[in-house]
């Protein structure tokens, strides 16, 4: 009988300090180590392989550095830190879509870094107003349409936007550059035939036309990823421009450039290369062919600007990646920053207290302030405009630091009426 | 626009290089087709990849040593995938023949990716085909000129092989019916593994000839691959001949076009294309299937 009822008060007193255990957990909630706390999610859905692996890798490795350098320091929101998933659409749209969705509905991923160029960015920005849910950060995709007929309320930019890209353009042709004293200038333009050749032609031609109103103007398009431009230089070459206008990129950039060499189109006119290839990937391995003088925008080059923060960046890309940081990469070290920053300040990954926290987010950077439009969602920096000079290897050329300057892109963007404009012109 | 006689000499040469740079692949392609029966789309993966070979041989040794070894080298890879793998598949369905070669796009791109990297490359400068004469006022570059030189000289051996000698007679006569040569005692497997090298090498001279005026990057081999089926469709698959003359038809039309409609000249190749397929549909110099 004593056995039984010392048995009794045993198991009363283990189930009394198991509810007592219990209420008191319930009640005060036990600080959570930092490495239970669950993580930010972050999706990256980059076309790293194919043709537009040149320019996305450094992007997708820009943002890697970045975030871990974040998580060393502790993370986000009290502990939290990121943790990504990458998917590769490999330039296809069908792709791009099917990740997308992955990505905002299986995955349920907080962030979503997608949209590599305008036929991506249209796909990913499609996914993300069908779905409903989730932040989408897209890359690439300069068409102003996303940002303007194709406005989402849960989708921002990365990329420069075109329309900032060619009102710079025919800035830096007509007040810096090659047709500054030329009163009726005949300019060619030649791009790929894609949205955003097409859409950066539609605002260069108005621009290019205020600065200079009888202005000649003429146009040529090959296909994508073209290789062989030679009826296009000879055609070119006939029409005897004083500037050639191109947009080309990837690997048509060294094709053009040695093609139009061998028909001595540098010795009867001058290049204006937009599209940022000027990038240290590009001159690394192709900037010999870049003829002295060849105008460029760039948003940054080694020893450019040459800050503090800028030295630091290069740093720790090289630690981490033991490469250089491709052209496009800053952007998107700059904009995880940006992220970080409106998380902190949201206090929360709710898109509905995250979104304003955006809208309302600047941060100082080694390219000077970085902050949100609120009006079209777009990261607002700015862009190095400048002839090119010779340099020693292994980049060839650098921008001739005395003629170079720094548009920011808020000087030659739409203004917010214009872009409502075109929104009411739509509905 | 001033359609003087020097701009319409420039588009020519233009389009003639183009056109034998077409006719390069196009001509491999078809006899591949004509002899295997496999449509090889991997066939401007192995152009692209003699491109980037011939990059990395010149910067070790010189472009003309460069010039001889990667065709043969991309050669005896063709050999090896179509002995290991190809030769599996020739009685299989079309459906399964399109797959595994586009299975060989696939790992030719990683390959590049691999040991190339993403970004484009450059061949150095190869001093002897630097500069160019004029002609009636039509500038050719050495480039070109030794671009449509060696893509004759070619076309010309290759005629030489197939019509003049036995082992020509053999092959044309496996594109008529291998089984019934099967049985004359022609090694038949040998023979298209032979062949098939032989179309690969034709690839390969094409990106041997192509290095020294394009840039290479992972990609590049899908644009060239769409333009040699435009090729081989408007000629007549399975024909040499057809080959030849719808590599210069598309060359040309495609750079007269952009005389007459500079925004939309990359249209005309394909309006070429339908043309042909609706009122000829085995190609303009293609057997009729019966």
């Amino acid at each position: 009988m004593e056995k039984i009822k010392s048995l009794n008060f045993i198991i009363l007193s283990t189930l009394m300090l198991f509810f007592l255990i219990t209420f008191v957990w319930g009640i005060y909630p036990v600080p959570i180590k930092a490495e239970d706390k669950p993580p930010i999610k972050v999706g990256i859905v980059y076309p790293i392989s194919g043709v537009m692996g040149t320019i996305a890798i450094p992007s997708y490795k820009a943002h890697l550095l970045a975030m871990s350098e974040i998580n060393a320091k502790g993370g986000l929101l009290g502990g939290r830190k990121f943790e990504w998933i990458v998917r590769d659409p490999m330039g296809k749209p069908e792709l791009e879509t099917r990740y997308c969705r992955e990505m905002l509905i299986s995955e349920k991923v907080d962030i979503l870094h997608a949209g590599y160029g305008s036929a991506l960015g249209m796909a990913a920005s499609a996914v993300v107003a069908e779905s409903g849910r989730g932040l989408a950060f897209l890359e690439g995709g300069k068409t102003s349409k996303l940002r303007n007929e194709k406005f989402h309320r849960n989708v921002f930019f990365l990329e420069q936007e075109d329309v900032p890209e060619a009102r710079g353009m025919a800035k830096a042709l007509c007040e810096y550059g090659p047709l500054k004293d030329i009163k009726e200038p005949k300019v060619y333009f030649l791009s790929w035939d894609y949205e955003y050749g097409r859409s950066l032609y539609h605002w260069f031609a108005p621009a290019l036309k205020k600065y200079k109103p009888n202005v000649k103007l003429m146009e040529a398009w090959t296909k994508v990823a073209e290789t062989d431009y030679t009826p296009y230089i000879s055609l070119i070459a006939g029409a005897k421009p004083d500037v050639v206008v191109t947009t080309i990129w990837g690997g048509g950039i060294p094709s053009f450039l040695k093609q139009a060499k061998a028909y001595g189109l540098w010795d009867i006119t001058n290049l204006f290369a937009s599209t940022e290839v000027a990038g240290v990937e590009y001159l690394r391995e192709v900037g010999e062919l870049f003829p002295v003088g060849t105008w460029v925008n760039v948003m940054e080059l080694p020893g450019i600007p040459g800050n503090e923060g800028h030295r630091k960046y290069w740093e720790a890309f090289r630690k981490m990646h033991g490469e250089d940081p491709g052209a496009f990469g800053v952007r998107n070290y700059i904009a995880t920053y940006f992220l970080a920053k409106a998380i902190e300040n949201a206090k929360s990954l709710d898109p509905e207290k995250l979104i304003p926290a955006l809208e309302n987010t600047s941060i100082d950077t080694f390219l000077g302030k970085v902050w949100m439009r609120k009006t079209n969602h777009q990261m607002m920096t700015g862009m190095y405009w400048g002839p090119l000079i010779k340099s020693d290897p292994p980049y060839h050329r650098t921008l001739d630091k005395a003629k170079m300057y720094w548009l920011n892109d808020i000087d030659v963007s739409l203004t917010d009426d214009e872009i409502l404009n075109i929104r009411k012109s739509i509905k | 626009m001033d359609l003087n006689f020097s701009l319409l000499g420039a588009q020519a040469v233009a389009g003639l290089t183009r056109g034998m740079l077409y006719y390069l692949l196009a001509s491999g392609l078809t006899l591949i087709f004509g002899v295997l029966g496999i449509i090889n789309f991997a066939h401007g993966t192995f152009y692209m990849i003699t491109v980037f070979l011939t990059i990395t041989l010149a910067v070790h040794t010189n472009y003309w040593i460069a010039a001889i070894l990667a065709p043969v080298i991309l050669s005896l890879i063709g050999g090896i995938c179509e002995f290991f793998l190809l030769r599996r598949i020739y009685k299989a369905h079309h459906l399964l023949q399109l797959l595994l070669t586009f299975a060989l796009v696939y790992i030719g791109v990683d390959v590049v990716k691999i040991f190339w990297g993403t970004y484009p490359k450059s061949l150095p400068q190869v001093d002897l085909l630097q500069g160019g004469i004029f002609i009636g006022g039509i500038r050719l570059p050495f480039s070109y000129l030794f671009m449509i030189s060696v893509s004759a000289a070619t076309g010309i051996a290759l005629w030489l092989i197939l019509y003049k000698t036995k082992w020509g007679t053999i092959i044309r006569a496996c594109t008529i019916d291998s089984e019934v040569a099967d049985t004359l005692g022609i090694n038949v497997r040998m023979l298209f593994t032979l062949v098939f090298m032989l179309g690969i090498y034709l690839a390969g001279i094409g990106g041997v000839v192509a290095a020294p005026v394009i840039g290479a990057v992972s990609g590049m081999d899908m644009e060239i691959i769409i333009l040699c089926f435009a090729v081989a469709i408007v000629g007549g698959v399975g024909s040499l001949r057809g080959a030849l003359l719808g590599a210069l038809i598309i060359g040309l039309v495609e750079s007269f076009g952009l005389l007459v409609l500079p925004q939309f000249a990359i249209a005309f190749i394909f309006g070429v294309m339908t043309i042909v397929l609706i009122l000829r549909p085995r190609g303009l110099l293609g057997r009729s299937a019966s």
